[in-house]
């Protein structure tokens, strides 16, 4: 029997172990993409308390459809196409992403969150805290980018073949996405520069 | 305008850090188990229900061949044999589905439950 969990393995037997129905070889590619489709699920749908079945979903259609697996592109980015959709059919489910279709967003329109007051307990943790509120504002394509882009380190190429988005269309909505990261960050520097840049 | 610079790279460092920073909550412990439970379940389920459709196909496959052949063989021998059914139609409906019925009643969801049953003791 397969040792899958003790030994290290290539994509290629992997996949093969999981078509044939080895419960440990699916056991060693969840624990090797669990933190992909967990990051992913976490930006996406913001709302955390479904977060962990979806994850679960997205693994069972993993197993159920790993036969249609050709191999034309990493084992990963065919993983995070299956969460990007399994996450866009749950946002249209829910119907609480009003704006996951939205095409042209005003940067204005974006960020509007409540921001508490500057005090002294503002540092980098404080600005992470702002990003992540702002990105949770966001819609979901501009999350999406930034989180395969940033977090999972993932190229255009890869961005694209898991959304189905023109290359040009990723690069502009990451340039925007950092855009708007950048002005709402800007707006509460005045606030927070003493604390930020005086410390040295 | 030097610090003005500095400020802003500052700044732009931040936000890069905090792109790249993993998300607080993570996952829990028993998510793999869970997970690989539920597949479990499902290729059993999967195994039953396919050996459960190969059988009933096979059946219905064999009556289809036997009443093809016959009505070749003797076509007037048949007759009353399919005037009666037609005429008892609802009678063979409701019976058939019947049996089907405690047939996958027996042959899936008893064994499936019967497994589910071992396994439980089995594993915890």
């Amino acid at each position: 029997m397969l040792r899958a969990t003790n030994t290290k393995m290539d994509n290629t037997e992997l996949i093969a172990q999981v078509k044939n129905g080895n419960t440990n070889a699916f056991r060693f590619l969840v624990d090797k993409h669990k933190n992909l489709v967990w990051h992913m699920v976490l930006r996406l749908i913001i709302q955390h308390e479904d977060a962990e079945d979806l994850c679960q979903e997205i693994f069972i259609r993993v197993f159920k459809d790993i036969g249609k697996f050709r191999g034309d592109s990493k084992l990963s980015t065919w993983i995070a196409t299956i969460a990007y959709n399994t996450c866009i059919d749950h946002l249209r489910k829910k119907n609480r992403e009003k704006s996951y279709t939205a095409g042209n967003v005003k940067v204005a329109e974006l960020g509007q969150i409540s921001l508490e007051t500057a005090s002294a307990k503002v540092d980098r943790q404080y600005i992470k805290k702002i990003v992540h509120q702002v990105i949770e504002t966001m819609p979901v394509h501009y999350r999406t980018v930034i989180t395969l882009f940033y977090l999972e380190e993932m190229s255009y190429k890869e961005i694209e073949q898991i959304t189905g988005m023109p290359e040009g269309t990723v690069k502009s909505y990451l340039n925007r996405s950092r855009q708007i990261l950048h002005d709402k960050v800007m707006q509460i520097v005045p606030d927070i520069q003493p604390v930020l840049f005086d410390q040295d | 305008m030097n610090s003005d610079r500095k400020n802003q790279n500052e700044i732009e460092s931040m936000i890069s850090e905090a792109l790249k920073a993993e998300p607080d909550l993570s996952l829990s412990s028993t998510f793999t188990d869970k997970l690989v439970g539920k597949v479990k379940r499902y290729l059993v389920w999967k195994e039953l229900f396919t050996e459960f459709a190969m059988k009933i196909g096979l059946v219905a496959g064999t009556f289809i061949v036997l009443g093809i052949c016959l009505i070749f063989r003797s076509p007037i021998e048949i007759n009353p044999v399919i005037l009666f059914l037609f005429k008892n139609k609802q009678i063979i409906i409701v019976l058939g589905i019947l049996i089907l019925f405690t047939y996958f009643i027996d042959q899936v969801l008893l064994r499936y439950f019967f497994r589910k049953k071992i396994s439980s003791e089995k594993y915890y």
